[in-house]
């Protein structure tokens, strides 16, 4: 079942999870700094 | 390398690998964007189409200390809907912007009171030895005169002084300069240094916020020529104290037969 990946695969799969990591890394930073910043003055 | 991932591997494992290099990765252009967002005015120009305020505020001394949003204070709902209204209502001209935003007095008095740099941090930040250096200005003569003094007018917003299309009868408002009336409150900083003759963010008072609250006073020929700021300028900035001791002196002066 657990069938070893071609190197084709490997670099596809890893690529992907890298970008989505990437965006979700960055998204989340910048969430979180900004929030941050906001939520003690403005309020939700 | 890669041979011990191939003999281990699952597409999940290689994702999660990846996903967990990305995030780390990630948190760098994250920062940087938290910091263009919060702390580069351009980012608010893509929709605040103001570049004369933007370029006032940068060349005062709030530009070297300040952001827009350490000023510009509002709730996390409006930052989301700001979001929406970038990609479907952004203004494209300084007309397009329709109102004068609110300013909490507290952010003037946190560095400009004597009594009030305490809960509100701007970006900056500022160190006390900074924030000792500015002069408070409840210690001048003027300034301490209206802070202790109450109004009833409103706050003005950009739509009250807005001239309508309709001849003559329209400058009638402008010279009554939105006299509109409210409930009583304590005259604020934004009261001079605020509202529509502010747009150009230098913080000046000027003459109309004078003769907003001393109608008749406009109409002496000295003001009239002058303006107010002329002979009563001196006066917000000369420390009360001084005045205080003025007058206990010349109370105690012989009286002339």
């Amino acid at each position: 079942m657990n069938r070893p990946l071609s190197r084709r695969n490997l670099i596809l799969i890893s690529s992907i999870g890298f970008v989505i990591g990437v965006l979700l890394g960055s998204g989340l930073v910048f969430s979180i700094l900004f929030i941050m910043k906001v939520l003690p003055h403005g309020g939700l | 390398m890669i041979k011990w991932l191939k003999r281990r591997s699952h597409w999940s494992f290689v994702l999660i690998a990846a996903l967990i290099g990305g995030l780390v990765v990630g948190a760098f252009p994250g920062y940087k964007l938290y910091e263009y967002a919060w702390k580069n005015p351009r980012f608010c120009l893509n929709c605040h189409v103001h570049d004369y305020a933007v370029h006032g505020w940068s060349e005062s001394i709030h530009g070297k200390k300040t952001t827009c949003h350490d000023c510009h204070q509002q709730r996390l709902r409006d930052y989301i809907r700001e979001l929406g209204m970038m990609f479907y209502s952004s203004p494209q001209f300084p007309k397009d912007l329709h109102h004068t935003p609110y300013v909490k007095p507290e952010l003037c008095s946190a560095c400009h009171l004597s009594e009030g740099a305490s809960a509100q941090p701007l970006t900056g930040p500022m160190s006390q030895e900074d924030l000792d250096l500015i002069p408070k200005v409840d210690l001048s003569f003027l300034h301490k005169v209206h802070l202790n003094k109450t109004t009833d007018l409103t706050l003005l917003n950009e739509h009250q002084q807005r001239i309508q299309p309709e001849g003559p009868e329209a400058l009638k408002e402008v010279l009554d300069y939105g006299r509109t009336k409210a409930k009583e409150r304590p005259i604020g900083c934004a009261d001079c240094h605020g509202g529509p003759t502010n747009r150009g963010h230098n913080f000046s008072a000027v003459d109309l916020s004078c003769a907003r609250c001393h109608p008749m006073a406009r109409h002496s020929p000295v003001a009239l020529q002058s303006g107010c700021r002329l002979c009563h300028f001196g006066d917000f900035m000369i420390p009360a104290t001084a005045i205080e001791a003025m007058r206990k002196k010349q109370s105690n002066l012989p009286k002339e037969d």
